[in-house]
């Protein structure tokens, strides 16, 4: 197939397909201004680029900078997760679509040349979104507050370079996607049938998550063992953190899932086997969840740790750091929370004769917002849960180890503390997603859907 | 009203429904007896499927009633209605009707675990059912790999599971061959006659249809024709 033939069969045309162009260009370019401004930050030369004061100092600041543009780099992670979900958006109706090109006499290769001509060519436009994006964060950031609250330095002009770089990088990236995600589908002439998507964690993942763990302690108790070993030990942590998150989370998915199976009623049953059956997609939002508990955890023990040991003139400014880190954490779980509601939505379009069906045996809608809540639930809260209590007990360990005195102590229960109101916090998004779908719910029982083959 | 109005399962009177402008049933009226089997036939879009729905309290009529075991569903709300439906009527509809996630003996046990029965006793009791289907209820497979007429067994057991009054069944055997249609209409009508229930048959097959005690035929939304079988 021509490329120009498969950009213009990708073409969006129905409004499913504009809304998952829209969202994934839209994904893609807001990811795209956070690496922007991580690379940006990382370049600066010192006080005297850009200059700042008040809270920009975390970034003029050369000790802090790294950590910052880490941070902001960091912010990454949930919106591509929300982008790789955006890819499955309306995916019923794509794949109807491109059965009939199949019928047509397209073969499997140009099926998936099609899908990764959509996706590519979404997420370049949003990588070329991503400098205009980037400037008008550093506008919102750097510009809008006033005096000592604007938390980045006058803004720069987009790193050229950088913005070819990620916009490239978007098309490639968005493309392999698309075709992964259309080859997870076996289209044929006279119909789809999805692969059996396997409920196991794939192969690599035991690899994955032992690297992880491996990179996790190693971090954790380098500084211990060589106190020079700071700043890398840091970086070694958090590619640990990342890589052990995506593997932990389909599988804390699937035991949360089988977890609530065993429970007693039709509620619990529903819920645990929707999990329990494809715990891949959630398990990518457990993942980003789980990072962003770690975070919060390392910052909450941090925290505590600063203010039971430490004697600084400046308690101010580094109370005012741990608190930024803690509002970049709220941003990334209320993107994490955004995903999971894109999910549930079109994971209800998809069942819709299913939940049809249901409804006709009897089950009522309320009980049926009551398992998506439920399901929701089981993703956030152990996910949250886990990580806060991991990061908290990365820098309490060696607390532990070097001094287990009063302090120490304090920070375990600060820990558990935090990690308690963390998923108090997530089991109550989680209502308040499922409160948001319930006309979705509502639309997905409607009795024409058993009609829908 | 009469003693003999108070004794039918289902009763629909003046019935009416368009699904915007196209209109599915033209006043409508069917009155269906304990233990009776009627089969409501005709060609495809004359409103089988709709008048179904309609009886199930699944969809609400714009126009006419309908009263359900002794219950005016007009008169009940959404949820006494869905009440009803699932603890005193069986449904068994054409394809896709298993919940894919769930095993093929929690499948069967949900109407039990719906009406708030102990996990083991319904499961218990939807193996029973499966075992009559002849599927084997542990060892079986996912619903997905199925075959249409075993799904249609599964689906025969989970709506026999509940022991209903009435059974409703659109095209119950629509996507099977003959020897297995036959089969799955032994099940659904021996076991209906076992428990004394009442069964509203929507076929467009002539094979089928001859099977029910009565006949009741549409057309372009309207009762055509009734006819006593036996």
């Amino acid at each position: 197939m021509k490329p120009a033939t498969a950009v213009l069969l990708a073409w969006p045309t129905a409004a499913a397909d504009r809304g998952r162009v829209a969202l994934i260009a839209a994904a893609t370019a807001v990811a795209g201004a956070f690496l922007l401004a991580a690379v940006r930050i990382a370049r600066f030369s010192g006080r005297d680029d850009g200059g700042g004061d008040g809270l920009a100092r975390y970034v003029t600041e050369p000790g802090l900078r790294p950590g910052v543009a880490v941070a902001v780099g960091l912010l990454v992670v949930p919106v591509l997760a929300l982008g790789v979900q955006a890819l499955r958006v309306g995916s019923v109706a794509r794949d109807r679509r491109m059965a009939s090109l199949r019928l047509a006499g397209a073969t499997p290769r140009a099926v998936r040349a099609v899908a990764a001509a959509e996706a590519g060519g979404a997420a370049l436009a949003g990588g070329l979104a991503a400098g205009p994006a980037y400037l008008a964060l550093w506008v919102l950031l750097g510009v809008l507050p006033p005096g000592g609250l604007a938390l980045l330095p006058a803004p720069t002009p987009v790193d050229a370079v950088a913005w070819a770089g990620v916009a490239l990088l978007a098309a490639v990236g968005g493309a392999l996607a698309g075709a992964a995600v259309q080859g997870r589908v076996v289209v044929e002439a006279l119909g789809v049938r999805r692969r059996a998507s396997s409920n196991r964690p794939g192969r690599l993942n035991p690899a994955v998550l032992v690297t992880g763990g491996v990179l996790v302690v190693a971090g954790t108790v380098g500084p211990v063992v060589e106190a020079r070993a700071g700043a890398m030990a840091i970086y070694i942590m958090m590619v640990g953190i990342l890589l052990s998150a995506f593997a932990v989370g389909p599988r804390l998915v699937g035991l949360s899932g089988r977890l609530l199976s065993r429970r007693a009623g039709a509620e619990a049953l529903l819920a645990g086997a929707r999990l329990t059956a494809d715990p891949r997609s959630s398990g990518r939002v457990a993942a980003v969840l789980v990072i962003c508990g770690v975070a919060l955890g390392v910052d909450a023990a941090l925290a505590v740790d600063f203010l039971t040991q430490r004697e600084s003139t400046d308690k101010g400014f580094y109370l005012t750091g741990f608190a930024l880190v803690a509002l970049g954490v709220l941003v990334g779980a209320c993107v994490a929370v955004l995903t999971l509601l894109v999910g549930a939505a079109d994971g209800l379009l998809d069942a819709r004769r299913p939940l049809a069906t249901l409804t006709a045996l009897g089950v009522d809608q309320p009980l049926l917002s009551r398992v998506l809540a439920r399901q929701l639930a089981a993703v956030a809260v152990p996910a949250v849960v886990v990580g806060v209590l991991i990061g908290g007990g990365m820098p309490a360990l060696p607390f532990l180890l070097v001094d287990p005195t009063g302090s120490a102590i304090l920070t375990v229960v600060f820990t558990v503390a935090t990690a308690v109101v963390a998923g108090l916090a997530a089991f109550v998004a989680a209502r308040l997603t499922a409160r948001l779908l319930r006309a979705h719910v509502r639309a997905a029982t409607d009795p024409e859907n058993l009609r829908v083959a | 009203m009469s003693e003999s109005h108070d004794r039918l399962v289902l009763e629909l009177n003046g019935v009416e429904h368009a699904y915007r402008r196209t209109v599915a049933l033209r006043g409508v009226g069917l009155e269906v007896g304990p233990e009776e089997v009627v089969a409501v036939t005709g060609p495809s879009g004359c409103g089988k499927s709709t008048l179904l729905h309609i009886a199930a309290g699944i969809l609400r009529p714009q126009a006419g009633a309908v009263r359900l075991l002794g219950e005016d569903l007009d008169a009940l709300g959404e949820a006494a209605r869905t009440r009803l439906r699932r603890e005193r009527v069986g449904i068994v509809l054409q394809f896709g009707q298993l919940v894919p996630d769930l095993s093929l003996l929690d499948n069967v046990a949900l109407p039990l675990l719906l009406a708030g029965e102990e996990r083991a006793k319904a499961r218990g009791d939807a193996a029973v059912w499966l075992e009559r289907a002849g599927l084997d209820a542990p060892l079986g497979p996912s619903p997905a790999e199925l075959s249409g007429g075993q799904a249609q067994r599964v689906a025969v057991a989970r709506a026999l599971v509940t022991e209903p009054a009435l059974l409703l069944a659109d095209e119950p055997t629509g996507s099977m061959d003959t020897k297995g249609g036959e089969h799955l209409l032994d099940l659904l009508l021996g076991a209906a006659r076992e428990r004394g229930a009442a069964v509203v048959l929507v076929t467009h097959d002539n094979v089928v249809a001859a099977r029910a005690d009565r006949e009741v035929r549409l057309r372009d939304g309207a009762v055509e024709a009734e006819a006593v079988l036996r």
